[in-house]
């Protein structure tokens, strides 16, 4: 890869020189090369670590999608027989996008002060489907879902956050014009600066793309806004939630225990923008080794309720010991996308 | 700066040297901006060379691992891409250690795969540190180890029993 080359004021100053125009024409390449490795034809990112699609899917009565974000790689659809059976959902990912390896991050969401934890699971089976399962726990009835013994579960039409991922598409990624190499005496001819000229111009549209210029802050839906792991301090009564290991785009979180096992999710400053997708992961209990059946188990959901302003987030704990579901504190993994930059 | 389209040109057009200087400082804002979040100048790491996605908020992981059932230990899988990539170990069912290299401030998410709609299931992920080393775990190489445990209701007993099963892993992380 070509190495972006510093000229110094006094040099590019001078349009004569076929060293300093070599230099320009080098640094054309060297940005290339940097750009090329994770970005697409357009601009949009083409790369592993970026999701390929990424939004909500959410059910009232009938099934409805939310893109996240400005449609960078294509984000599918609810295709024609998406709900099978109930419990069931069946996302059509935009074709020529993904492989059948792809990987799957998904979320539940529930209903606002849900007593009833709920699971989603995923399915690959083909390069442009993911089927996803959804249940919900199916002991005792409200308000008395939870600290019921019983651990059986029904399937259920429900909501959920989902990102997919997958290996590039296009390995070529954009392309700008081909250069030849400057030497002496082609000094400045008109070809050569359209040329020069015109590959700036593409590189600056496509990193504009995606990302805030002079600050480089990826400004689209696909990176999240916030990441977290957030920590509860561990005392049965009266305790807090904090963030830690917190990386974002615009303002820190803020956290605020309601009660067991709920907590609200802000920004200490600012608001997202709507719509949002929110994963969160429980941190289980930190036991060396291979653990056992007797070990707390946790689901983290959060609810469909949440706004521009605020993210509820329920967590959930299985004692084995008494076969009882039940609310509870816990540290776990918070990763937002929303927006643009809020 | 701010970025500023130059003209091109005719054959007679006399390019002077302000846009020459221009045209350079054009794309020393795109290097620039570029540069802060794509893994440029981070030390000796492989953040610093490629174009990879430096931004902590960025994924620096993704690992599908399937299994398939019919053997004791039958789990399969690539690590797809990426410089946070690590070995993975099985450890015991349902639960795998994933070493994580040139990350600090580590977390993850996991979802689990699975062939149809009759299991229950889910999967939970943690650091894992000061544990039994592994083979791959017992070099300075791989400093952070996320443990993934994966949990699968039992039809008979009714219980969670960790078990094994196809997951992805994704993990966040600021390079080092």
């Amino acid at each position: 890869m070509a190495t972006f080359r510093v000229i110094q004021d006094r040099s590019r100053k001078d349009p004569l020189g076929t060293s300093t125009l070599a230099h320009v024409r080098e640094n054309v390449e060297a940005i290339q090369g940097l750009f090329r490795k994770e970005h697409g034809p357009t601009g949009l990112h083409n790369v592993l670590e970026v999701p390929k699609a990424i939004g909500s899917i959410t059910y009232s009565a009938s099934y409805s999608s939310t893109p996240g974000g400005l449609g960078e790689g294509g984000f599918g659809s609810l295709a024609s027989g998406h709900n099978p059976a109930v419990g069931t959902l069946i996302l059509t990912i935009t074709s020529g996008i993904c492989t059948i390896d792809m990987g799957v991050q998904v979320c539940s969401m529930v209903e606002n002060n849900s007593l009833y934890p709920h699971i989603v699971g995923y399915n690959v089976t083909a390069a442009n489907k993911v089927e996803f399962y959804i249940k919900k726990l199916n002991v005792g009835t409200d308000p008395t879902a939870l600290g019921v013994a019983g651990n059986s579960w029904v399937a259920v039409d429900g909501s959920f956050d989902f990102a997919v991922f997958s290996v590039a598409y296009d390995d070529v990624a954009a392309s700008i014009n081909e250069m030849t190499p400057l030497t002496r005496a082609n000094g400045l001819r008109f070809g050569s600066w359209n040329t020069l000229v015109d590959n700036t111009s593409l590189q600056n549209h496509w990193y504009k793309k995606g990302h805030t210029a002079t600050t480089g802050v990826h400004k689209i839906f696909d990176v999240p806004v916030n990441t977290a792991l957030i920590k509860w301090s561990g005392a049965t009564t009266a305790g807090s939630y904090s963030a830690a290991d917190e990386n974002y785009k615009s303002s820190a979180l803020a956290l605020n225990r309601v009660s067991t096992g709920v907590v609200e999710i802000s920004l200490a400053s600012g608001s997202w923008t709507t719509p949002i997708s929110a994963f969160f992961e429980a941190d289980y209990t930190r036991t060396a080794g291979t653990g056992s059946q007797a070990d707390i188990y946790r689901v983290v959901s959060e609810t469909s309720k949440k706004t521009a302003s605020k993210i509820t987030v329920y967590i959930y704990k299985y004692t084995a010991a008494t076969n009882i579901w039940d609310r509870a504190d816990a540290d776990f993994f918070a990763v937002i996308h929303s927006s643009g930059v809020p | 700066m701010t970025y500023v389209r130059l003209p091109t040109t005719l054959a007679d057009y006399p390019v002077g040297k302000n846009d020459l200087k221009q045209q350079y400082d054009n794309q020393a804002d795109i290097y620039n901006a570029f540069a802060l979040k794509h893994g440029v100048g981070i030390g000796a790491s492989p953040w610093s060379v490629s174009g990879h996605h430096s931004d902590p908020l960025v994924v620096k992981t993704v690992l599908r691992v399937s299994y398939t059932a019919g053997g004791l230990v039958s789990f399969y899988g690539t690590i797809l891409q990426g410089p946070g990539v690590a070995p993975w170990e099985w450890i015991t069912s349902g639960l795998v250690y994933v070493g994580i290299v040139n990350l600090t401030n580590v977390y993850a998410a996991v979802a689990v795969d699975q062939s149809s709609t009759t299991p229950v299931r889910f999967g939970t992920v943690t650091y894992q540190r000061n544990t039994r080393q592994r083979s791959f775990l017992s070099t300075p190489n791989y400093p952070t180890v996320m443990a993934v445990r994966m949990f699968e209701r039992d039809t008979t007993s009714g219980y969670f029993n960790q078990a094994d099963m196809g997951f992805t892993l994704t993990v966040y992380g600021v390079p080092t």
